[in-house]
């Protein structure tokens, strides 16, 4: 049964790495969160060691309770015929992103994503929106997931496709409590994003 | 945790474990049988009761009113008398499964619903898993574990299964869905009682093998020849527990053909009344698991079913602007444009034509399928970022 093997996936990773290093990121401290983007952080946000999710393809991981409660995930420059994240030890085909696609397209492929490397029962986009990031026109959208344990997740995912580059901040926490919890901390975050050298 | 190990060795477990095995694995089961509680059936029971009261509530349960009673009364139509003893549950999942419990505790997922193309290939395959139960197949698979290690992986299976949050997760519900790994003839008599169920609630039995040709056209979706006699395609959740699907289909095929003809029900457009309101629901769990060619199969299927209906078109569209590859935006075109054509009011088949247009930069003819799309589905999800296309 391929799926009980398959575990080792994006979620479940965070899980594992309960031990992991953070860094407490200091409020109003202005911080690069991969490649050519910083953020200032607002809110008790601590960022993950570098190391512990450099197989995930995320560039900056951030959580306020943990990183099997919350975080705040960066993708600084995601490119053509590429994937948005990396299940490691697997031949696991994900979907890629591709200059040209469209929001909903971009949206689709979120969710394909998510859905395909944590094997995730079901995954829901909702409103797709015009959205201002990093200074470009761009977008956003919620979705809600259901995780392998049967947890309700929601997320936030706000982004802009420009110059052959896609870039992204997803936010995600269980739909009970948590994610009302730290949202306007993670808007705010969004807001501060800049590109650097503009 | 509800379900203790203590429990369990106090009941029917340990008169098992010592050798003292209850009868009745394999007998006929009455209408209203319960067992008692510390005979062996009894503990079985037990263990699925616990899973069960977690099933009903996973937020994967698919709960609609309409759709669960139209599940339900093919079931009591094939069960009679012992329909009162079964429970069915439509569980969101994008996988070809159905499983049946001991205690009449029945698992129909929703990527089994998305694949058949009528009433009486579900009809099929609730009276297979009607016929595990009729034939308390369960019961024999226990009696028939001889060794203590077989037994103790069992229960841990089962334990974990019941106990600490039960269905907890899918590996859980895939591990309780094929907790018994029934024997072959056990399979055979299933699909024998099946088709039995089928004929006398008045179903085409020739449909039950119908089920099985589908998915060996889909396990063989983009495979190479040699790939083929490879079969190396164990990645699927209801081939890595079943026997080989091509026996299945053609016995079934032979005993259907030696009940007598007539005219029987099919039922393709009751089944898609029924299952129309879910399926777009059901296709998109479908098209994220980045099956193309395997998801051609099942669209294709569709279109075979209800040759007038635009939404295998649709669907079509829909695989190949997912897949996005040499040839696939022509390709996802032209499925759209036939959806429109079978009705001219399908909102989804003109998103998609706008959006096709939009990654080739023909603005004008993106904002005019846009906003027919945006007129058709008032509510959509995407509005605001396609209102912004459009300019509206
Ligand atoms: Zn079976």
């Amino acid at each position: 049964m391929k799926i009980r093997n398959g575990m080792a996936t994006l979620l479940l990773v965070f899980v594992l790495s309960a031990c992991a290093t953070y860094s407490k990121v200091d409020t109003g401290q202005r911080v690069p969160v991969g490649e050519g983007i910083t953020v200032t952080a607002v809110g008790g946000w601590a960022s993950i060691s570098h190391q512990l999710i450099s197989n995930t393809g995320a560039d900056a991981i951030w959580t306020v309770d943990g990183p099997s409660i919350n975080h705040l995930t960066f993708y600084s420059a995601i490119r053509s015929g590429e994937p948005m994240l990396v299940v490691p030890n697997s031949d696991v085909e994900l979907p890629v992103w591709r200059t040209g696609m469209t929001e909903p397209d971009v949206m689709e492929f979120v969710e394909g994503s998510l859905a395909k490397a944590n094997k995730l029962p079901f995954i829901e986009t909702e409103n797709l929106r015009p959205h201002t990031f990093l200074g470009q026109p761009g977008f956003a959208f919620e979705f809600n997931l259901v995780n392998q344990k049967q947890l309700e997740i929601r997320g936030l995912v706000i982004g802009t496709q420009a110059g052959g580059v896609l870039r992204m901040m997803t936010y995600t926490a269980p739909k009970l409590h948590f994610f009302a919890k730290d949202e306007a901390s993670a808007r705010a975050i969004a807001a501060t994003a800049q590109l650097t050298g503009s | 945790m509800h379900f203790t190990r203590r429990h369990l060795l106090c009941g029917c477990a340990a008169t098992a474990l010592t050798g003292c095995v209850g009868a009745g694995g394999g007998k006929p089961i009455a209408a209203g049988y319960a067992p008692a509680l510390d005979s062996v059936e009894g503990g079985l029971w037990e263990i699925f009761n616990k899973a069960e009261a977690d099933l009903k509530f996973s937020p994967l349960r698919m709960t609609d009113e309409e759709l669960n009673r139209y599940v339900t009364d093919i079931a009591c139509r094939l069960a009679g008398s012992h329909c009162p003893d079964m429970r069915g549950y439509l569980v969101r999942t994008p996988f070809f499964n159905a499983s049946m419990a001991p205690n009449g505790m029945m698992q129909v997922w929703s990527g089994l619903l998305l694949r058949c193309q009528n009433e009486a290939q579900l009809a099929a395959v609730l009276g297979h898993e009607i016929g595990h139960y009729l034939k308390r197949h369960s019961l024999q698979r226990f009696e028939q574990m001889r060794d203590n290690a077989t037994i103790a992986a069992f229960l841990g299976i089962a334990v974990a299964a019941a106990g600490g949050g039960a269905l907890a997760n899918l590996p859980g519900l895939v591990a309780l869905a094929n907790i018994f790994a029934f024997s072959r003839e056990q399979e055979r008599e299933a699909d024998g009682v099946g088709l039995e169920l089928m004929v006398n609630a008045g179903y085409s039995p020739i449909e039950a093998s119908e089920i099985w040709r589908g998915l060996i056209q889909e396990r063989d979706a983009g495979l190479t020849a040699d790939e083929r006699a490879d079969r190396k395609d164990k990645s699927d959740v209801f081939f890595a527990s079943h026997p080989a699907p091509e026996d299945r289909a053609q016995t079934l095929a032979l005993q259907a053909a030696a009940y007598p003809g007539g005219k029987r029900i099919v039922g393709e457009e009751r089944y898609l009344a029924q299952a129309r309101a879910f399926r777009d629901m059901m296709m998109q769990d479908e098209l994220r698991l980045h099956q193309h060619d395997r998801t051609l199969v099942i669209v294709d299927r569709m279109k075979a079913a209800n040759p007038g209906d635009a939404d295998p078109f649709y669907y079509e569209g829909e695989v190949y602007r997912s897949r996005n590859e040499g040839l696939d935006d022509g390709l996802a075109m032209r499925a759209y444009s036939r959806a429109i054509e079978a009705d001219d009011d399908h909102g989804l088949a003109w998103r998609g034509i706008g959006i096709l247009h939009r990654r080739a930069g023909r603005e004008a003819d993106a904002a005019t399928a846009f906003q027919r799309y945006l007129e058709l589905v008032p509510d959509a999800s995407d509005r605001l970022m396609i209102q912004s296309y459009v300019g509206a």
